[in-house]
């Protein structure tokens, strides 16, 4: 049998002659295409590969011999099956065996005897292509080549039926890979294979291949019911495989019309029908038409033209500003290219993807570059200030080995600042091949470029790129969001995307804005930049210039604001949360907005210091305007206002009423505010603040400033997040170092003479110097915050500088001169972000937190410690190589003896409680502990303590761990209780403690103590209130108190048992006699005379009693049998009686 | 046959061998042979020779010997071989002349056209 497609024979040889007699010898039963020589062939060969039968080819050829030749066949995957038989007139023996090691199939001798010719062709042809019958090696169905074979051999011996070429892609496999791993999207395929082997073998002869990735081919007579049978059986299938994921296929038709088209041309066309439904919900199966050729010969037109085009400069540069969202102006531009021909403009979405499949876009890229750099040049040579421009790249470029050389090259040709040029990537030119990618960015980023990604959450591969490329900035598309973005999904994957770039510190940009509800969004979400037709639309290179010149429109976007859930905007920061939260200062985070104040957040010390069950709603009182006095309120807001501009730290004294529920006294209180202001975002003025309660300084309104250096920590950590930090000192320009910054320059602990050291150390680039130098200017002349942007080298001895952000914030002494700086930096463009941010994260919390002895982030997720920090000698360590239950019970052993303790702890570990918990809402647990120290035998109280929080946008649970002193608190707490007992009115103790402690002591003493009890009431008290008022009865309550006090031994309980009833009880009472005594003498002695502005009188008490000997009575029968004498003393008449 | 195929039978070439390879197309016979005839490789031989350039004279030698081969035109052949084996071997001395007997052979060839 003939191969049909296969039907070419290729003639190479540099004598015209021979070909001509070869070809004679061989055109009746082959096509005969020729060249005279090797690279001539293999060029023309590429047009059409798989038509190529067999290559004959001359050895002896000038320059590119025919070995040449037959190796360099053998290196093109399209060519490497092609049989390549060798012609020479050589002595056949002298070099066959030559020609067989180098691959070659044959050797036809020269003279050409024709019947030897052609039989050795043949022969070759057949051996080759009736040879292939290799399994595609993952599912065991036919390979491409088979497929291809049994297709052929299956058309000529169906050639009256209608036969169907049917293609079945799995719909987005690529995210499939993505979710479940490579090795489960394996897996999938062979399943397909198993499905659609069992599916076919029901019915009439079929074809059946993987032809690649994840692309099945189908030859089978065709029949729409079975086709559809096919998908149906598919969809349950795929459904009883993995329920949780929509398995969707693709698959596209192809019924032969034209025989004599080549195979391939054939599976295009299925496959060109099966692409038209991926990516659509409900379409599962689509036919080929001849549109979609016609598609085919357009795309085909279009590349022809391109070349012409690029040479005629038809492409033309337009000009689009995009806007910063903060200050409503133009920043920067992104370069558009249209296609003017002949009077047409043609759109890039014309032309783009067309050029992108075949890689002639990389010179059109580069076209636009150049033009750019060209008009560039142009303005600066008017004098005309350039605003940087960003660029399309495509991902071919990636590939091309001189990338980054040639964009250098234009940059110099031109003269062009890196600065001025930033490259915009498509995402899903990154999703394979990342270190590929990382080199060239690293290239470009040498080159002082900056790299955009383009077109942001479009592509799959997103997340898991954003932190292995070193981006600079991320461009997102606002076409996902229709009018009311908030209630849309839309609007909240694109307020995902700018969370977790926020959290990355990547700037975006915002593109194909186009009304104020989509600026109204942005602007709440932050977003740094916007592009789209609301602010500019594209314009011609001369508006572009005539804009520049006069300044482009800035935009009041102001405006667009409206009421910004401040809680929202808080949560953005992420993980500041638990640092604000490990801050050994009660604080509280507060917003103002359009003029109303709202708490947004008051951590843990807070919580403790007033209690258990403080609640933010508790602390969102003190300012609401029932609460605080008009005067206090109006000072407040003005004062608040005003810090915004002045950044200075505030202060304010106000009394409030504090909620019942704490355990103090329910008076007023005077309270004492810090506050200063942190940020201003997206509208909303932030705050940090501590307060303090002042009640018990009484010297009310004129208290000293003070604030400590922790709050100054917890505001610059609140601003920035992955920092280096130090301070600096005005007086004697010295900067003391934390340990990161030591290692990094080699500096020790203390750098004298700044700035001038850091510049002699050459790490600040030179063009930098002086405003590096004007930068230390304005911080010794006491400017409240300063932040610039330097090019500083990464260490002292690195090649090249990276942008690094740098942020001083002043602290004054309460005359408010500079005495301390707090210097803040970070990298810019760093690629190990993620890891520093970790880093320095946990720097952060010990310095801001000196009471933390141990502190570790885990990933309860992916069960892995992300951090460890400790100050403990033994706990120290490479924690990287450790899993991380071994340093927790590392860290538990150390710290923790107290058994109980330590069983809920393991528990909440070994059992996965801890996510358990998140899931219920708890994000924070805590666990009081006693430590001894071996060193010094001192007890202390400590607490472990677990904050939990969802990472955001990957969703995994961390477990913030800290285990620090608690001391402090624990004996405030105890004086908190202890206060809990007395009561407020008269000193002594309240009713409940004094019952506690009577019980105590019975509990103790056992049946041996001998005690008494005395109940003691005021004569008349209600006619003593009515008469004179409350405040008078109050003073008379409070008189007997201190009677009763001076009457009785330190050690004996006295107590308030309610109203005018008070309850005193002796311990180690020594006999009845003593007692009975006691009581004459008290009911003596409290025969008292009350003086009063308006009141004079006497007044009188009733004494009851009762005493316990040996006998099994417990405080409640004492009382009750002294309640009943007091009440009998005071029925026979005022005199009290036993 | 033509006249041509007869008075190269005559002059010992092998006209079975050489028409069988072209289909018994005696017309193209005669195409082939006047290419052939003015093939530049004669002039390409001789150069390569005057320079000394071994590697081409072998080459040029061979695509000859092929061509000659071919066509059946034995007696050139032979003169032919007795150039490609020496050359083979890297050797140059005595192919000048053996390059001259090999034009006055194919004069009286190309007497024939």
């Amino acid at each position: 049998m003939q191969n049909r497609k296969r039907n070419t024979v290729w003639i190479v040889d540099d004598c015209q002659l021979n070909i001509d007699i070869l070809t004679r010898i061989l055109q009746r039963d082959y096509r005969i295409k020729a060249a005279t020589g090797g690279l001539d062939a293999l060029e023309q060969m590429k047009k059409t590969p798989t038509e190529i039968a067999a290559i004959i080819v001359d050895l002896h050829m000038p320059g590119f011999s025919g070995f040449d030749f037959l190796k360099a066949c053998k290196e093109r995957a399209s060519l490497k099956e092609v049989p390549v038989l060798i012609s020479s007139a050589e002595d056949q023996l002298r070099i066959e065996k030559r020609c067989l090691e180098s691959g070659a199939s044959d050797f036809i001798p020269m003279p050409y005897e024709p019947s030897v010719v052609r039989y050795r062709l043949r022969n070759v042809i057949e051996r080759t292509w009736f040879r292939v019958n290799e399994n595609d090696p993952l599912t065991g169905v036919s390979s491409k080549e088979k497929y291809i074979a049994d297709t052929e051999r299956y058309q000529i011996e169906y050639q009256e039926k209608k036969i169907s070429i049917v293609s079945l892609d799995i719909d987005n496999f690529k995210a499939y890979n993505y979710f479940f791993g490579v090795e489960e999207g394996d897996r999938l395929l062979q399943y397909v294979a198993q499905v659609m082997v069992e599916f076919l073998d029901q019915g009439d002869k079929y074809c059946f291949g993987r032809y690649g990735a994840d692309c099945f081919l189908i030859t089978c007579e065709y029949s729409e019911e079975r086709i559809t049978q096919m998908l149906s059986n598919l969809l349950e299938r795929f459904n009883v495989y993995n329920a949780s994921y929509r398995i969707k296929p693709a698959i596209g038709v192809y019924i032969i019309e034209d025989p004599d088209w080549p195979i391939e041309m054939m599976i295009n066309a299925a496959r060109m029908a099966g692409n038209q439904c991926k990516g659509k919900f409900h379409q599962y199966i689509a036919y080929y038409d001849s549109l979609i050729g016609d598609e085919v010969i357009r795309e085909q037109e279009i590349l022809n033209e391109v070349e012409q085009a690029l040479y005629r400069e038809e492409f033309v540069i337009y000009y689009q500003p995009k806007y910063s969202l903060l200050s409503g102006q133009a920043d920067g531009a992104e370069a558009l290219v249209r296609w003017e021909r002949q009077n047409r403009i043609i759109m890039p979405n014309e032309f783009i993807p067309i050029l992108e499949k075949s890689m002639q876009i990389g010179q059109l890229d580069f076209y636009v570059l150049e033009h750019v750099c060209m008009d560039i040049q142009a303005l600066i040579a008017q004098g005309i200030r350039p605003m940087p421009v960003s660029t399309n790249m495509s991902l071919v470029n990636l590939y091309n080995p001189n990338y980054a050389k040639q964009i250098q090259g234009i940059l110099l040709r031109y003269n062009i600042p890196p600065e001025l040029i930033n490259l915009e990537f498509t995402e899903s030119a990154f999703v394979e091949n990342t270190d590929l990618i990382r080199g060239v960015m690293r290239q470009l980023h040498e080159i002082g470029l900056r790299i955009f990604l383009d077109d942001f959450g479009k592509g799959t591969a997103s997340l898991t790129m954003l932190y292995q490329l070193p981006v600079d900035l991320l461009k997102i598309d606002m076409m996902l969001l229709p009018d009311h973005p908030e209630q849309d999904r839309g609007g909240k994957i694109l307020s995902s995307i700018m969370q977790m770039a926020n959290m990355l510190k990547l700037p975006v940009v915002c593109e194909g804005v186009e009304n104020e509800q989509q600026v109204k969004f942005l602007r709440k979400m932050q977003c740094d930049y916007a592009q789209g037709f609301f602010f500019a639309k594209p314009m011609s290179k001369e508006r572009y210039e005539a804009g520049l010149k006069d300044g482009f429109p800035v935009m009041a976007l102001e405006k667009y604001d409206d009421c910004i859930n401040a809680e929202m905007q808080w949560n953005s920061l992420g993980w500041v949360e638990s640092f604000f939260n490990s801050v050994d200062t009660p604080m509280m985070v507060f917003a103002m907005q359009d003029d109303i104040f709202h708490v947004v957040r008051i951590n843990q010390k807070m919580q403790k210091f007033y209690g258990r069950d403080f609640t933010e709603e508790d602390i969102e009182n003190f300012y609401n305007s029932d609460r605080l006095s008009k005067e206090t309120r109006a000072r407040f807001e003005a004062e608040a206002k005003a810090a915004i501009h002045s950044k200075t730290a505030l202060q304010i004294d106000f009394s409030v009423t504090m909620p019942k529920r704490i355990f103090r006294k329910e008076d007023n209180l005077w309270i004492r505010m810090n506050y200063r202001y942190v940020e201003y975002r997206g509208g909303v003025a932030f705050y940090s603040a501590t307060l303090k309660d002042m009640t018990a300084e009484g010297n009310h309104g004129s208290i000293k400033n003070e604030k400590t250096y922790s709050e100054d920590f917890a505001k610059t950590a609140l601003k920035m997040s992955n920092v280096n930090a130090w301070y600096y000192d005005p007086h004697t320009h010295e900067i003391s170092f934390e340990v990161e910054l030591t290692r990094d320059y080699g500096w020790g602990e203390v750098l004298p003479n700044v700035p001038d050291s850091i510049i002699e150390s050459e790490i600040v680039h030179p063009e930098d110097e002086e405003p590096f130098r004007e930068f230390y200017r304005r911080l010794d002349a006491g400017e409240p915050f300063i932040e610039s942007v330097f090019r500083i080298k990464p260490e002292l001895n690195a090649n090249s500088y990276e942008l690094c952000r740098m942020a001083y914030t002043n602290i004054y002494d309460r005359n408010n001169h500079p005495v301390r700086a707090i210097g803040v930096s970070m990298h810019v463009a760093n690629e190990e972000k993620n890891v520093l941010t970790a880093y320095r994260e946990g720097h952060f919390q010990r310095m801001i937190s000196p009471d933390v002895y141990f502190m570790a982030i885990m990933n309860l997720t992916t069960m892995s410690l992300e951090l460890v920090q400790t100050g403990i000698e033994e706990l120290e360590g490479d924690f990287h190589d450790k899993p991380h239950m071994e340093v927790f019970e590392d860290a538990l052993d150390f710290f923790v003896r107290d058994l109980h303790v330590r069983a809920e702890l393991r528990s909440l570990w070994a059992e996965r409680r801890l996510e358990k918990n998140f899931e219920e809402g708890k994000t924070y647990l805590e666990y009081e502990f006693r430590k001894d120290w071996k060193d010094t035998g001192k007890r202390q109280w400590m607490v472990w303590q677990i904050f939990l929080q969802k990472r955001p946008v990957t969703g995994e649970i961390l477990a913030y761990v800290y285990i620090r002193d608690n001391d402090k608190d624990i004996r405030e707490r105890q004086g908190l209780q202890k206060a809990a007992r007395i009561d407020s009115m008269t000193g002594l103790l309240n009713h409940n403690a004094a019952v506690e402690e009577v019980e105590n002591y019975l509990l103790q003493a056992g049946e041996n103590g001998f005690c008494a009890l005395f109940m003691i009431d005021i004569d008349y008290f209600k006619q003593i209130n009515d008469e004179h008022g409350h405040l008078i009865g109050d003073e008379a309550i409070i008189m007997l108190a201190k009677k009763l006090r001076k009457n009785f031994r330190q050690s004996d309980v006295v107590g308030r048992y309610g109203g005018d009833e008070f309850i005193v009880f002796m311990r180690n009472a020594e006999s009845l006699e003593q007692v009975r005594e006691k009581m004459i003498g008290l009911k003596k002695a409290l025969n008292m005379h009350l003086e009063a502005e308006q009141a004079s009188f006497d007044f009188t008490c009733s004494i009851g009693y009762a005493v316990r000997a040996k006998q099994e009575a417990d405080c409640h029968e004492m009382i009750e049998a002294a309640d009943a004498a007091l009440y009998e003393a005071k029925r026979n008449r005022i005199q009290g009686t036993l | 046959m033509s006249k041509l195929t007869e008075e190269l039978r005559t002059m010992g070439c092998d006209m079975d061998g050489a028409l069988n390879r072209f289909l018994q197309d005696e017309e193209f016979y005669a195409e082939c042979y006047a290419q052939v005839m003015s093939d530049p490789s004669f002039d390409q031989l001789k150069s390569a020779l005057d320079a000394g350039d071994v590697e081409e004279a072998f080459h040029c030698a061979h695509t000859l010997k092929g061509v000659i081969a071919n066509m059946g035109l034995t007696p050139l052949l032979n003169i032919v071989v007795d150039l490609v084996e020496p050359l083979r071997a890297g050797k140059l001395d005595g192919m000048q002349e053996k390059y001259a007997a090999l034009l006055a052979e194919r004069k009286k060839y190309e007497a024939l056209l």
